[in-house]
Parts: C-alpha cells; structure tokens; sequence
C-alpha cells in the first residue's frame, strides 16, 4: 500500500514539475505603463505586479499625468513610442484621438469588460477608475456659521462663503465640470460659459488648486470650509475623523458627475498583447476592490460597484460619499469636451479667479 | 604671465578648450533652437506652421495678461532678493566675524536645510502659516494682519517659498563674500577711531559691494525661473510667467508660445543683470579692488 | 574703553546672534514640521492625505515602510547629482586654471561665458534643452529627452559655472610667487601642479562641488522637463505626489535625506576642513 502511495506522489512530483516547465504566456517582455506618480503605481505593482511576472511581463512605470503623457507623445511622433501603455484623462482624449497615437484594442482579449457599462470602454480606451465630482464640504464650520447645507454648486455664492472654497484649478479635469455645472444652473452650457464664469466670481473662491494634497491640508486646517473636488477626497477626510459630506448637485437631469480615467494603447508600441492582458488584469475585481478601498476612488467593474454601493462610507448623517451602484454610474454625466476651447477657458478662468 | 622657466611655455588658455566647448556649444545650440521656435506659430499639439513669424512675440505684447505676469514675476523676485538681502547680511557678517567652530556648525545646518526638497517644505508652510493655525491667530488677535488673511494663493505664500529656496543661498554665498574681506581692515579702522557703525558703512560694505551684487544678481535669476513654490502655493491666483511657460508647452502643447514666453523672460532678466553691473561700476572706485 | 562701551558692544553682539537665531528659526520651521509629520502614525491602509502636525502619536513605522519607488528616486538623485559633480569638476577646473593663468585673447569674453547659465532662469533652461532634445532626437534618433544622460548634460550646463567661480576665486587668491619658488627649486610644471597648487584650492573645489550637488539633488523645475524615463528624480517624485496621491513615507525620507546630507557635510569638514571649504564657495568668476 505504501508503495503505491509513494508511487502516486512521485507521478504528481513529475507531473507538477513538467507544468513548472511549461513556457510562460509572453515571452518576457517589459511593459512600459504610463501612470499617475505617488501611491498608485505602487498599488498596481503590488497588486497585479506579480501575477503579471508569472506571465512573463515585466511592469515598469513612467510617472506623470495625462497631460504630460501627450506632450512627450507629441514630442516624439515619428519615433519609437515612449511607453505602451498610457492613462488617458477624460479631457484629453479627444487630443489623443486627433493626433493618431491610439491603436485599436481587441476587446476579444478583454474579457473583463463585460462587466463594465458600455459607456465606459470602446475599442481605444477602457475606464479603469471613476471619480465624481461634487461638492466636499466641512459639516462642523458650515453648521458653526449656520450656512445651510449646499444643495447646487450656486449655493457656495453664500457672502459667508467668501474666500472659504477652494476651487479646482484649469491643470486638472474637476475645473471643466465646475465650471460647465455653473453654467447650467445660470442658463449657460458647453458652448457658452460666460454665465458660468460669472458665478464662478461670485463664489469668490480661496484660490484654486489641482493638487490633493492640497485641497486637503486647506480643508483639515480649517482655513478652507468647502472645496468642488471628487467625492473620495471626503472618504479619506472622515476617515480621519474629519465632519465632511459630499452633495452631487443633479446636471441636466443626471444624478451623478462621473469622470473617468481610461487606459489607452500607444500606437506604435509593440506590446499589443501584453497590454491587452495588462488592461485585462487592472478590471479584475480583486484588483478594482482595492483601488477602491485604497483610494476611495470607484471601481469600474460593476461586481465590485454593487458592493461598494451596499459597503460604501458614509457620513455622520448616513448618505454615502459616493454614488456607485451601476445604476448610478448608468445615470451620469459629464461635459461635451468636444464643445470646450482648453485655451480661451483657462484665461476666462484666470480673469474669474483674479481678485 | 605665460610661464616661460624651462623652454617650455606652458599654454594655460588650451585648458579652457574642452569646457568652453562643451559649455559654449550647449549654450548657443540650445538658445538657437529655442530662439528659432518662437518665431513659428503654433497648430495645436505641438505642430508648428513652417513660416517665420513675429506673431508669438505680438501677441504677448499686445496681451494684457502675459504683461502683468511678467511684471508679477519681476516684483516678486525682487521683492524676495530684497528681503532676503536684507535678512541674511546681517546674519552672515556676524556669522564671518565670529570664531570659526560657530560659523561652521551655523553654515553646516543651513547648507543642510536646504536638502530637504522644497514641494514638501511647502506643505510645511501651508501648515505654519495657516490662516486657521496658532501662528496666524494669535497675528490675527493683535490685529496685526487683517481677519480676510489667507496663505494659499497669496502673493505673501508665493514670497515665503520662494524665501525659503533663497535664503540658504544667500546666507552661504555672502558668508563667502565676507570671509574675503580681511578683518585686519575692520580692526585698523577701529584703531584709528572709526566706530562700528562707520566702520560697516565705510570699509565693509563697499569692499563687499560687488560680491553681495553677484550673489543678488544670481538669485534674482534663480527665482524669476523658479517654478514648484508658484505651482504649490500660488492657488491659480499668482501665475508666474514660469507656470505660464510649464502650461503653454505640457497643457497646450504651444512650443511656439512656449518659447516665445521664455525668450522674453530672459531678455529681460539679461537687461536687469547688464544694468545692474553698470551700476555697480559706477558706484564702486576703480581702487576697491583686494583680492 | 568704557564699562558703557564694553556693555555696548556687547548688547550689539547679542542682538546680532538674536538676529542669526531668527534667520535660522525662518529656515528650519517648514523642516521641523516635516520632520514632526513623518513620526505621525497616520494610518496603514486609507493613507492620511495630508500631513498631521502636531502628530497624533508617535510612531518610527513609517521610516521602516518606505514605498520602493521613493527609495529610487532617492537613488537616482544621488546618482545623479553626484555624476553632475564629477563632471562639473572636470570641466571646471581645467576651465578655471586656463582662465586664470592663460593669456589669450577674448579672456573676459570666455569668462563671461561660463558666468551664462546662472544668468538663464531655470525654467527657460528646461525648455531650451527640452526642445533641443527633441530637435536632436527627430534627426537623429538619439533620445536624450527622457534620460538619465540629458538630464545629467542639463544640470553640468547649470552647475559648473559653481566650480569654475570656486576655483577661480582661490585662484586669484594664490601668489603667483609660490608656483615660481617651486619651479626654481627644479619641480616639473605637473610637480608644482600636483604638489602646490592643487592642494591649495582643493578646498574652495569642494566647495564649488558642494553647490554643484546641492544645485543638481534639490532641482525640480529642471527636472520637470526632462524626467528620466526609468526613474524620476526624487524631488521630482515628491512634487508629483503632491499633486496626485500623498505618499506617508514622504516625510520620513525627507527627514533622513536631511540627516544623511548634515552627516556628509559633517564629514567633509573633518576631511579639509570646513572653513577653507566655505572661504571659496559662490559662483563669483
């Protein structure tokens, strides 16, 4: 009996050790991903980094923002691609389309997309994160100034309110749905956003930033009281133990602002399957759950959506930072960029801003 | 003075050959190309048209906003150099002029200091001078700056992060400058009655005069290009004409602009440098010379 | 001199260090709050997005816990500054001794070339090289703009004029008499270079070489332009979290950056002596 026992376990050993042998999926490659500097990557790398080397692809990353990618795209058009993988802003996609530096991606290879909404994906981009613009706000100083709580962003035009919000800058995407939000609940829109600028004035904002860190020293000093930023910005404030709620004042009938960040291929890289798979393994639920729970920015994927929506942080009052249950992200909005000149923008902005 | 013992002559100047060079040929090769690309009006992402054009340089001179920026830069890093000057002179005198295990650990901690990089210093800052926190309070209590003070995206936080990337430089450089002036001058003064005051005005600080321009002037540069402590602490309120040069070329992909920008900002750092010089030749006799 | 005068001088004395104490009171606030930050725990898995000051407890976790990228920024940095500074040396010296002791024409004109690039604002700098290198790369096919190496050009072009001031000034300083003393007694001309000469402006050399590191290390707008693709600067890293997603260690490598540069500077002052060190610092030509 033992005999045949120890018989079994050495055919197994073989057996195991022959599939050991077997030829990885890629042959070694190093996968050049374009992506957000500080924590993310990080979470990328330990998180799919290794599952990813067992498949023979090799992950390196290129820090900066989206901006940025296209600049060095433009740079070096007519050569060999920077990178392979690029994050795309929802603002500057249309610009990534124009100068012809995304290739076609064979969803086929995607499987996971299956589980996002169709409006997050076609066959050149694919959403791998979503925030939601709203209005972040300090419960205890709005209620010691006996401010009611904002329910439009014309609310913040409050005199109270005057050099206590702190406004999203031009360098980053919240600026264009600030702004575009105002318009619309002053009779503007896309197209003509003086209206919205106009508002923007009233508000009288603190000053206006496109970085994190920022918005939320001011906001955990106390020197700001109201900040339009992403809802997760207040996930991570009450997580400390800060009093804030997040309104998502309705646009255009929708509940929701949504925007979203989109991975791309480069066009002349060489990777295509290696990115394809890459792609692939950042919409994997397990991976998705942690963005979420890391950054409180909200998964694509619409299995870990229905959780997040039923496990999501609230505020002291009970209503949830975020609105993230796939019917909500079904229902969302975000700004007609095609209708938006960046330049003429940025100087109405620099005007709306000056005191 | 060539050398001329032995038979040899030694040839110093063919030193100087690799790295002017490598110096010089960087220099002109980089202002060409980016002198040439401010004549080319910009397509959008990053094409430029193939015909010269004066339309980049027009249309900055003919922009309100480009011109106040200009004028914003040059106010603050004038502003910052002044006072800057005005607080390490003192510090750096006292420090040149007291025993040298002092100086050194002085010197030592303030050249350190200015490893520790400057975008999380600002953080630091935002968090000093808070309109919220104790510091600013207790300022705002003795109603010594007014209750609408805020930090972020005044032209005060620019000036105390920008403060903060000087002061370490001038402290070090002027502390330089004074070491070269020999302190048996100072003493011989006072010997023959001159007190310290006269002593400061009359020997110290002329001999110290074209040092402590240089030292200014190359600040004055350093700050007129400097970039993090705008982007950090300026709020989209304080737009330097560097933040407008970095969103020219990364957010609009406006090389031409991009270029044009700079070009106007080094014509004018240049023509303060020049006129600084020749004002301090006209101050400064011949005779002031002591190596 | 009177008891009045004494008590004078000496109240003098003591308001100028009061004066010192607040100058570097201004310089290290920010950098003691940062230091305060980094033993703040904060938390382990939702990061704080902010820094805490005062901290809420004190913890060293975070010094331990350093995210890998930050290391290697911290890193390239290094590499990269101190490659900067050999190279600023090598070109710098040379430069300084034929200034100083040739004779050719155009003298003032070379020197003035050297004094150039502090005179460019650095931001003009970076967009110079930036579209040089990508002039230089659509010819030619040579990438400079996303390296190491163009990177490394950029900051030497910034950073020798610090050198060649240096050396410079300790050269101006040194009698010509010593050289001749030295030849006459029979030394080769390398003999007098090696044994006399050199030795006596080593120490304003480190010190051009000091603000040659610290130029490179601490540059970010530089930086900006040029990152290295396969690996970003450290302040540069730093910058871009800010910005996106505030990393917890950043504090604590901040402070130990800061420790380690105050022990190398430590070291350099036993080595050759501080004081000669910082006598020939500056960029004065």
């Amino acid at each position: 009996m033992r005999i045949f026992v120890a018989g079994v376990v050495f055919l197994l050993a073989c057996l195991g050790g022959a599939l050991a042998q077997t030829p990885t999926q890629f042959p070694d490659v190093t996968l050049r991903v374009a992506t957000f500097p500080g924590a993310w990557a990080e979470r990328i790398r330990t998180e799919i980094g290794g599952p990813l080397a067992e498949a023979g692809i090799k992950l390196e990353f290129i820090a900066g923002t989206s901006a940025e990618f296209l600049a060095k795209l433009v740079a070096s058009k007519g050569q060999a691609a920077p990178f392979d993988v690029v994050e795309i802003a929802d603002e500057t996609y249309a610009d990534f389309r124009q100068g012809g530096f995304l290739k076609k991606l064979d969803l086929s290879h995607i499987p996971n997309t299956a589980k996002l909404d169709p409006t997050l994906y076609d066959e050149y981009h694919v959403a791998n994160w979503l925030s939601e613009p709203g209005i972040v706000y300090n419960v205890d100083k709005f209620d010691a100034a006996g401010i009611p709580a904002p329910k439009r962003y014309s609310d913040l035009e409050d005199p109270r309110l005057a050099g206590r919000v702190l406004v999203a800058d031009v360098t980053i995407y919240v600026a264009y749905y600030q702004i575009t939000a105002l318009a619309y609940e002053n009779g503007g829109s896309e197209r003509e956003p003086a209206a919205g600028f106009a508002a923007l004035k009233k508000i009288a904002p603190h000053s206006a930033t496109g970085s994190i860190g920022t918005v939320a020293q001011l906001l955990q000093s106390g020197e700001v009281w109201a900040a339009i930023w992403p809802a997760h910005l207040a996930q991570r404030l009450a997580h400390d133990g800060m009093n804030v709620a997040v309104v998502h004042p309705p646009i255009e009938g929708k509940r929701v602002a949504l925007a979203r960040g989109y991975v791309g291929l480069v066009s002349n890289s060489p990777l295509q399957d290696a990115a394809e798979y890459y792609i692939n393994a950042i919409l994997a639920a397990k991976v998705q759950q942690r963005f979420h729970t890391e950054s409180g920015l909200g998964p694509v994927n619409s299995d870990v959506q229905r959780d997040a929506a039923a496990l999501a942080a609230k505020d002291r009052a009970g209503v949830p930072f975020s609105r993230l249950s796939p019917d909500d992200i079904a229902n969302a909005w975000w700004p007609d960029y095609q209708a938006i000149n960046k330049r003429d923008w940025a100087r109405q902005f620099q005007r709306a801003l000056a005191d | 003075m060539s050398r001329t013992h032995g038979n040899r002559v030694f040839r110093w100047g063919l030193l100087t050959i690799p790295p002017a060079l490598f110096c010089g040929g960087l220099l002109l090769f980089t202002q060409l190309v980016f002198l040439q690309a401010s004549f080319h009006a910009d397509e959008g992402l990053g094409v430029m048209t193939s015909r010269f054009t004066w339309a980049n340089y027009l249309e900055v001179w003919h922009d309100p906003d480009y011109l106040e920026s200009l004028g914003l830069t040059l106010r603050l890093a004038g502003v910052v150099v002044g006072a800057t000057l005005i607080m390490a002179w003192p510090a750096a005198y006292l420090l040149s002029r007291s025993s040298p295990r002092v100086a050194m650990v002085v010197v030592a901690a303030i050249i350190a200091a200015s490893f520790v990089t400057l975008p999380i210093k600002t953080l630091g800052m935002v968090i000093l001078f808070s309109a919220d926190g104790p510091l600013m309070r207790l300022l705002q209590d003795l109603h010594l700056i007014s209750a609408r003070y805020r930090f972020v995206g005044s032209f005060f936080a620019v000036a105390v992060g920008y403060a903060h990337l000087a002061i370490s430089f001038m402290v070090t450089m002027l502390f330089s400058v004074f070491q070269s002036i020999p302190r048996r001058l100072e003493e011989a003064a006072a010997i023959h009655g001159a007190t310290r005051l006269r002593v400061l005005w009359r020997v110290v600080l002329p001999l110290s005069l074209p040092g402590t321009v240089s030292a200014t002037l190359v600040l004055f540069n350093l700050l007129t290009g400097a970039f993090v402590s705008a982007a950090l602490l300026g709020g989209g309120k304080v737009l330097t004409v560097s933040l407008l040069i970095q969103r020219s070329l990364i957010l609009f992909n406006e090389y031409g602009m991009a270029a044009t920008l700079a070009v106007v900002l080094l014509l004018i750092v240049l023509l303060v440098n020049i006129a600084s010089v020749l004002l301090v030749a006209r101050l400064t006799p011949a005779s002031q010379v002591i190596a | 001199m009177k008891i009045g005068a004494i008590a004078g001088v000496r109240a003098r004395q003591n308001l100028g260090w009061v004066w010192v104490s607040l100058v570097i009171g201004f310089i290290y606030a920010p950098i003691l709050v940062v230091i305060g930050a980094s033993v703040d725990p904060g938390h382990y898995v939702m990061n704080r997005a902010y820094l805490q000051f005062p901290p809420q407890g004190f913890t060293l976790y975070w010094y331990f816990h350093v995210a890998p990228a930050l290391w290697r920024s911290v890193l390239v940095s290094v590499e990269l500054a101190s490659a900067v500074t050999v190279g600023a040396v090598l070109l710098g010296v040379p430069a300084a001794l034929g200034l100083l002791r040739g004779q050719f024409p155009g003298r003032n004109a070379v020197a003035a070339l050297f004094r150039t690039p502090l005179q460019i604002p650095f931001i003009v700098t970076g967009v110079a090289f930036l579209q040089t290198f990508n002039t230089v790369a659509a010819a030619s096919g040579i990438a400079l703009q996303a390296s190491f190496t163009g990177l490394c050009i950029a900051h030497l072009f910034v950073a020798t004029p610090y050198v060649v001031g240096a050396a410079g000034s300790a050269l101006a300083r040194l009698s010509p008499r010593l050289d001749e003393a030295a030849l006459s007694l029979g030394a080769s001309r390398w003999r007098t270079f090696r044994r006399v000469t050199l030795p006596l402006i080593t120490p304003a050399v480190f010190g051009g070489a000091m603000f040659a590191f610290l130029v490179s290390f601490t540059d970010v707008t530089i930086a900006l332009f040029l990152t290295p693709e396969d690996g970003v600067t450290f302040p540069v890293w730093v910058y871009g979290s800010i910005q996106n997603d505030l990393e917890t260690s950043m504090p604590a490598v901040s402070s130990m950056v800061f420790l380690a540069s105050g022990l190398m500077i430590v070291l350099l002052q036993r080595l050759i002596g501080m004081e000669t060190v910082l006598r020939g610092g500056g960029a004065k030509g």
